[in-house]
């Protein structure tokens, strides 16, 4: 028998695959900073939802309509891939919200615990000189960056002390 | 404003980061989580192969050591901006 109609190229599978690639690449969008970040695991998931909505439609018009539409190889691959990308990205997002409660840290309005830690050249540096308070006051600031002046001279108390508790292992 | 940042890393790890970034701030060490602890932020086995860390905080500390600003981030890819903790800073009297 033959076909009296060329049959359809089946494209949505391949949008899907793409989709499933921006949902997972959009992650990249966190690196530039930019103010609309907070959208972007929202924008994540719309993209893989549409991408698996496109891989469904590809395998059901591929195996339901035979004669119209090709792939029926091709999209059950695509799907299991774009399934697949949509599960990475999601296990991505699930774990980098997995993070602990910071109700029991200090609050607005609260005094911080004092601390004496090592700076990057060993030396101990404590939150009161930090906060211009130590003895003598005078935190020589070691020359952290090449090339950067030898001495920051902080012997002049800052406003305000911004502590930054972040992850490490950079 | 002074910021200072405070992680698991050592000290050479940090002067690794800060000479290659061109960090001049004070990057200070807390490999026992001491200090991470008594801040409340630990985030156990949070860290490579289990490992502890800090989770992510922000802190604005006055000059009589009384916190005015706090951000603690609910995703770790989701942080504090620069301008915005300029702007609590700008805030403080």
């Amino acid at each position: 028998m033959t076909e009296l109609t060329p049959r359809q190229r089946n494209w949505a599978p391949w949008a899907g695959l793409l989709l499933a690639l921006a949902a997972l690449f959009s992650n990249a969008g966190f690196f530039l900073g930019l103010p609309g970040d907070k959208l972007i695991p929202m924008a994540s998931l719309v993209l893989a939802i549409a991408a698996l909505v496109c891989a469904v439609v590809g395998v059901m018009r591929a195996f339901r309509q035979p004669q119209v539409y090709g792939g029926k190889i091709s999209s059950p691959i695509l799907g299991v891939l774009s399934l697949l990308i949509c599960a990475l990205a999601g296990v991505a997002s699930i774990h980098s919200r997995d993070l602990p409660a910071a109700g029991a840290a200090p609050q607005v309005g609260q005094k911080v615990p004092a601390f004496a830690l090592a700076d990057t050249n060993g030396a101990p540096v404590s939150l009161a000189q930090l906060l211009g308070k130590g003895d003598g006051a005078a935190l020589a600031m070691g020359p952290n960056a090449a090339g950067s002046p030898a001495n920051v001279s902080a012997s002049a108390a800052p406003k305000a002390v911004l502590l930054i508790f972040y992850r490490g292992y950079w | 404003m002074r910021p200072v940042a405070i992680s698991v890393d050592a000290p050479e790890v940090s002067r690794n980061l800060a000479s290659k970034a061109g960090y001049t701030f004070p990057i200070l060490s807390d490999p026992k989580t001491e200090t991470i602890r008594r801040y409340n932020l630990l985030h156990k086995g949070g860290g490579p192969e289990g490992s502890d860390i800090a989770r992510p905080a922000e802190f604005l500390v006055d000059s009589s050591g009384v916190v005015r600003w706090t951000n603690f981030a609910e995703d770790i890819r989701i942080r504090a901006k620069a301008d915005e903790m300029l702007a609590a800073a700008k805030g403080l009297k």
